[in-house]
């Protein structure tokens, strides 16, 4: 899946965003099953085997999620039976049902969103509105590996010099609170040696006049990004007029209403599937090209 | 271009943000979706409470040492995730960012709460509860900012404290989990997601206590040698 990972990372969170606040925003149920099967397509191709170690998770949740619904929901008016003399409403285990999709499809979204959105294209983001907010965080980021190894270090030390033992439970604990404690002096003696040097290489802190600071940048926005940006807005503006216009609207209570399949309606649901289908259909492109110029040789 | 914003400029966007936009996202998400309005302003409401803060902190002059120091407790408090692994929700976060926001102001721990949410979500998985994560356990922060010179003074009001965080940060991450899954405040299903998640309640605010009474004495003699040291 490497065709999407290459946009630009406004592009990329530009997408995610129409596609998860539609799934999350939006819960008719067509969309939220398009929305699910796009999601599950994009984590195929984007995980492969790995996926089939979250199959189970995924379904527990789903069954969790859906019937959380109908035990505390009682609203809707067909009745289905009775459960330690509450109602149990068809109408809120078809709520339940849609909402277990809609819980799975966003988890899977962004478990895909956080693979193509590393923390370095978050950083860029962030750089872009709060350079020093950004450089805090990309500073913390370099820390928690530094922090990890320094622990190891200290806890050899501390266990060669017999300053901790670890009989029992607690006694690990205290150990572990000890080194904790250690590695906080480390880090703090650290932490103004390094704001000492980065003023003594000029780093200017202050908000003074005209000053402007460079960063490096290694992402570039392409044309393919804008197509890909103007895509989305087109295919959002068509289903937005859509849900507007009526065509699609559905209600789970206080009877589920049947859902319309017009020739009004298949618009929408083209479009919306258009744009879940995206990077699939990128990467399909993508791989069929390569396999085409490969012919060629 | 956005780097050109200046002190001034940004304060009006602060007052924009709070005073327009907030309203008009009400009104638009009641008006788009329907369905799921509550579930809407509830995110978008969470994402722009946090903006004025963390703008706050983009304009402010103070120095590059206290700049360091937040980025250092943020990564001991997501490092710290991985030093007690051991124990499921023993976790010494809210315990950095109360420590830090006591010996280095509120706006400081807000900043560490805020920022270890995200960072530690780099590697648990980023997801719509980020917002709600950055703004529960930056308010820990803001508020102990406040209350730093009675917690620092008196270890019941501290461990007080670690309690009253402890249930306060899941009872705002529960707030979330049941307007999203339903779009609406059910009592009744609120209840039933606290006492679900209250065993992990319960040894979260107990972690909080303990950390928090364990390493006032130390670490925060630390902090304060810091602190006269080099004049934080």
């Amino acid at each position: 899946m490497n065709t999407f990972k290459r946009f630009h990372p406004v592009t990329i969170v530009v997408y995610f965003f129409v596609v998860t606040g539609f799934t999350m925003f939006y819960n008719q149920p067509v969309f939220l099953v398009i929305s699910c099967i796009g999601a599950l397509i994009f984590s195929i191709l984007l995980l492969g085997r790995e996926l089939i170690a979250s199959i189970p998770f995924y379904f527990l949740f789903f069954l969790g999620a859906a019937v959380i619904n109908p035990l505390f929901n009682h609203n809707g008016t067909t009745i289905l039976f009775f459960l330690n003399g509450q109602v149990i409403t068809k109408e809120a285990v078809i709520y339940g049902f849609f909402m277990a999709i809609m819980l799975i499809a966003v988890l899977m979204w962004f478990r895909a969103l956080s693979i193509l959105m590393s923390s370095d294209k978050w950083l860029f983001l962030f750089g872009t509105v709060t350079p020093r907010l950004a450089l805090v965080m990309s500073m913390a980021l370099r820390y928690i590996p530094l922090f990890r190894m320094q622990v190891q270090k200290i806890q050899q030390t501390q266990k060669a010099m017999g300053a901790i033992n670890e009989d029992s439970y607690l006694s690990k604990g205290a150990g572990s609170l000890q080194i904790f404690s250690v590695m906080v002096t480390w880090s703090l003696e650290n932490a103004i040696d390094t704001a000492d040097s980065m003023r003594a290489r000029g780093f200017v802190d202050h908000h003074k006049k005209n000053y402007k600071r460079s960063r490096f940048v290694n992402y570039k926005f392409r044309r393919s990004d804008g197509l890909l940006i103007f895509l989305v807005i087109l295919l959002t503006g068509i289903l937005s007029a859509g849900i507007l216009k009526g065509a699609i609207s559905y209600s789970y209570y206080p009877t589920a209403s049947k859902l319309l399949f017009s020739k009004e309606s298949i618009i929408p649901y083209a479009a919306y599937g258009i744009l879940v289908l995206l990077p699939a259909i990128l990467e399909i492109k993508e791989r069929i090209q390569w396999i085409y110029y490969k012919s060629g040789m | 271009m956005i780097k050109k914003i200046s002190v001034r400029q940004k304060k009006i966007i602060e007052y924009v943000i709070i005073f327009l936009l907030i309203p008009t996202i009400i009104a638009l998400g009641t008006l788009v979706f329907e369905d799921r309005k509550y579930a809407f302003i509830t995110l978008a409401v969470t994402i722009l409470a946090c903006i004025p803060l963390l703008l706050t902190f983009e304009k402010r002059t103070d120095s590059t040492r206290k700049l360091i120091i937040i980025a250092v407790m943020t990564a001991l408090s997501v490092a710290g995730r991985f030093l007690f692994a051991l124990v499921p929700g023993f976790k010494p976060v809210t315990a950095i960012v109360v420590l830090t926001a006591i010996f280095f102001g509120g706006e400081a721990g807000f900043l560490t709460g805020a920022l270890s949410a995200v960072l530690s979500n780099f590697m648990f998985g980023q997801g719509p509860w980020t917002p709600f994560q950055m703004l529960a356990w930056g308010m820990i922060g803001l508020v102990a900012g406040f209350l730093a010179r009675p917690l620092r003074k008196s270890k019941i009001l501290l461990s007080l404290y670690g309690i009253v965080a402890g249930a306060a940060f899941s009872m705002i991450m529960d707030i979330w989990t049941v307007v999203w899954y339903d779009d609406s405040f059910q009592p009744a299903l609120y209840i039933a997601a606290l006492l679900s998640s209250l065993p992990y309640t319960i040894m979260y605010a107990a972690s909080n206590v303990v950390f928090l009474l364990a390493m006032i004495g130390p670490i925060g003699k630390k902090m304060e040698r810091i602190q006269t040291k080099y004049g934080i």
